[in-house]
């Protein structure tokens, strides 16, 4: 089954409807949403504007008679803004749709431009909400290359803004939900007449797009690591969804997230924040490739689209990123009720750039890197070692001398590389020099024959400390 | 007489053991929920579930069904809630039962579960165990976990609701795991801290407030109570700023909200200027209780609601008149205070 979108406009000056038949499954409410494009750097700008018009905070007329009329109809609105554009948006019972329509009519007609001090209140309004430290809002505008002032632009900019980009024939209405064609024309003949006046200047193009850093940085707020990412998606919908729900399976089974938000931020990116420990942090630096392994991830990844699909499609309120996004880009969202096999088993490559917060204690989080002493050595199972050393202090050489001489008790057939990392080619012959000492002292001091230990080194990457040091051992049986 | 039958009645109503809301569409809500005894043994019951969930077929067949589920407390209950496709949640269930079958053995290699998520101040979980005087950290013993097993899950504590398309084989499976146990433990209300416990002026705190019926629960009794809970929110959310996510908890006689607040004194002191004024309830409490029920954030718990009142199904239209649900506003008692962590 694919999702058809019935697409109309009967006056020139009004607005363009945009009909999803297949949203909101049987259920007896309908969504809809008024949306308008803008410049992708006028985010903020549009979610102010969408927020003043969803009248939720402001004591005075209109906005409290917009909040009793909207409480009677059963109406929920929010604001949504993107770098295509912004809306308010909402789901209300099916009988009450053509009065939603006049409330978002009315809403948007009558926004408080040419009334200062109102503008006033709304801005001090936005403004609480930027109180206190928020590290999620922080990176995403350092990702999104904008400066972290809250609410820089005037009243003058709001108006123009108004006067640009909310004209009736640029509103793209969409209503989720199947309708008879009697109701589809009763929507239609409604009509918006703004009470401000409109502005003939075109709108702004889009500044160029901003290509974000891909930095890493010392970690000072949320233990262990922090990630704001930006990760690249295939093209066309059904792809997409398939390959995020198959990143977040093999994640959630392989190194779970402490935490993690995300949405679609646009056409090939979606934006991702996540709290992660020393596992997890390592699992999506070195993810590059996503590829079953076998028939039961194929299955697991299978499933899992299926149900993301569903709960897009029934519960379109929660996924404006999804479908106001590209209605505003003109996008078509096609969700095939499955892929082909081929695509699955072909799979995706993954890129990820963005804001990667880590520390020293990532290196050192037991669950990446679990250092085997076991304590009673005539019942100790015969666990290779895999041991890291960050790099502070003095080598923990009594605990790698020891953790040798039991494996080689197991295994006498051992083979060990101790690596060296090194981060510039200057630092490689140092590094070699201290990696041969260690080695040098390990097999004079605890017995380790010198064939079963070798020295390698390795270009460590970026997050890695200066003088790290790894033990990896392997039986050659 | 006339409430020695209303009694018997909701004792029956309360042992049904399987409450099903049909609702068209590929997805099935559900939520596997057992009371805990006075509100308390909550990191037993949740060591119980982490075990038996732990089991490694359970593990496989959630994830290749990509099954989601959560353990959580809420209120005096221990819950299980989680989301799937019909067959998903069908093997899902079916493994859950030989999951129960095994669990006696595998108890057997027992070593030891920490004694549940640690105390964290961004959730009201915390506030639970501080309101119901439960302890954090019990002695997770073998023995504890065999014995709390039967309890919840041999003995038929468990109780379970659906909203979705169920298939009458899942509805089987779902019988196997839950049973027709006699009531429960009755309900303690908990009652306000000392005064030496006051939460401070500013800090994590949240807001306590319980309304009990003094009628048998209705239809009408279900939206006024909600759409007074919403009027509360809504109170301290847009013209106070004081507080502005909560959560809901039903009881057999009533329900419970729990306020996240970071001014618990200032929003106690609110929320009472709010209750004890009357409540006047209108017709348009029905449409917004018609949209959160079926809302992706009340799907699940309206269904639930609804079985633990023993309503045989949700509200639907037409909804109960204006003034019928006046009247029910009228017959119920709130208690509410803050605690801070």
């Amino acid at each position: 089954m694919l999702l058809w979108a019935q697409e109309s406009s009967l006056r020139a000056g009004q607005p363009t409807w945009v009909f999803l038949p297949e949203l909101g499954g049987k259920r007896p409410l309908v969504w809809i949403a008024v949306a308008w494009p803008h410049a992708s750097h006028q985010e903020e700008i549009g979610y102010f504007i969408a927020d003043m018009a969803t009248a939720k905070a402001y004591p005075g007329e209109p906005a409290r008679h917009l909040r009793n009329w909207a409480e009677a109809i059963g109406l929920s609105v929010q604001a949504w803004s993107g770098p295509e554009g912004a809306a308010v948006h909402g789901v209300v019972p099916r009988e009450n749709l053509l009065s939603a329509v006049e409330w978002f009519y009315t809403a948007l007609s009558h926004l408080p431009i040419g009334q200062p001090l109102v503008w006033e209140w709304h801005k001090r309004n936005y403004l609480r909400q930027w109180r206190g430290f928020s590290l999620e809002r922080e990176l995403l505008w350092r990702l999104r290359g904008r400066s972290l002032r809250p609410a820089a632009f005037s009243y003058e900019e709001t108006a123009l803004y108004v006067q640009r980009y909310l004209r009736p024939d640029s509103f793209r209405i969409l209503v989720g939900g199947k309708l008879s064609l009697r109701e589809k024309m009763q929507l239609q003949r409604k009509k918006i007449r703004p009470s401000y006046p409109m502005s003939d200047t075109m709108p702004l193009p889009s500044p160029p797009s901003y290509l974000p850093p891909d930095t890493t940085e010392e970690n000072l707020w949320a233990y262990p690591a922090y990630v704001a990412l930006l990760i690249t998606t295939p093209p066309s919908w059904g792809e997409k969804v398939a390959f995020l729900q198959a990143f977040f399976t093999r994640w959630e089974r392989e190194a779970p997230p402490l935490r993690k938000a995300g949405y679609f931020l646009s056409n090939r990116e979606y934006f991702l924040q996540a709290r992660l420990d020393g596992k997890s942090y390592r699992f999506l630096r070195h993810l590059s490739y996503l590829k079953p392994k076998d028939t039961l991830e194929l299955s697991a990844w299978q499933t899992a689209y299926v149900l993301a699909r569903t709960r897009l499609l029934s519960f379109p309120e929660t996924a404006p990123d999804v479908w106001i996004a590209s209605t505003l880009r003109e996008d078509t969202v096609l969700l095939p009720d499955t892929l082909p096999l081929r695509v699955w088993e072909q799979g995706w490559p993954f890129q990820a750039r963005g804001i990667w917060l880590t520390n020293a204690d990532v290196e050192a989080d037991t669950l990446a890197f679990a250092p085997v002493v076991p304590l009673d050595t005539a019942q100790a199972p015969c666990i290779a070692p895999d041991l890291f050393w960050h790099g502070k202090g003095s080598p923990p050489l009594s605990e790698w001398g020891t953790a040798l001489q039991l494996y080689r008790a197991c295994a006498p057939d051992m083979h060990c590389d101790l690596i060296a990392y090194y981060h510039r080619r200057k630092a490689r012959d140092q590094r070699l020099k201290e990696a041969h000492a260690l080695r040098k002292k390990l097999i004079s001091g605890y017995g380790i024959p010198a064939q079963t230990l070798q020295v390698v080194l390795q270009k460590a990457p970026a997050d890695y400390p200066e003088k790290a040091l790894r033990l990896r051992c392997k039986s050659t049986q | 007489m006339q409430k020695h039958a209303i009694a018997l009645l909701l004792s029956l109503l309360w042992s049904q053991e399987v409450c099903v809301f049909p609702q068209e569409g590929s997805l099935v809500f559900w939520k596997l929920y057992h009371p805990l005894q006075e509100g308390k043994g909550e990191a037993l019951a949740r060591a119980v579930a982490t075990f038996l969930f732990s089991d490694s077929l359970l593990e496989e067949v959630a994830y290749i069904h990509s099954i989601k589920y959560r353990l959580n407390r809420q209120g005096p209950w221990f819950c299980i809630d989680g989301l799937g496709t019909p067959e998903g949640v069908y093997t899902f269930f079916s493994t859950l039962l030989g999951a129960m079958q095994r669990f006696p053995q595998r108890l057997q290699q027992y070593k030891g579960l920490s004694g549940g998520p640690p105390l964290d101040s961004l959730s009201p979980s915390w506030a639970y165990q501080w309101v119901y005087e439960d302890t954090a950290q019990p002695t997770l013993t073998a023995l504890a976990l065999s014995q709390a097993f039967f309890r919840y899950w041999r003995e038929g504590q468990n109780r379970c609701v659906f909203r979705g398309k169920v298939p009458s084989l899942l509805l089987r499976a779902a019988r196997q795991l839950t049973g027709e146990a006699a009531p429960p433990w009755p309900y303690v209300p908990p009652t306000e801290p000392s005064p030496l416990q006051a939460p401070s002026r500013q800090g994590i705190g949240v807001v306590y407030v319980r309304w009990k019926l003094e009628a048998p629960p209705t239809p009408a009794a279900f939206i006024a109570l909600w759409a007074h809970g919403q009027a509360l929110l809504k109170y301290l959310c847009d013209q106070k700023q004081l507080a502005c996510r909560a959560e809901w908890v039903p009881l057999p006689e009533g329900a419970e909200l729990w306020i996240e607040t970071s001014l618990p004194v200032a929003t106690q002191q609110a929320a009472s200027d709010f209750l004890s004024r009357p409540f006047k309830v209108g017709s348009e409490a029905n449409t917004a209780f018609l949209v959160w029920a079926y809302s992706q954030e009340g799907l699940l718990l309206s269904a639930w609601w609804a079985c633990v009142w023993g309503l045989p199904k949700l509200p639907t239209p037409p909804l109960p008149p204006a003034r019928e649900l006046q009247k029910a506003a009228k017959r119920w008692r709130v208690v509410s205070f803050a605690v801070g962590f």
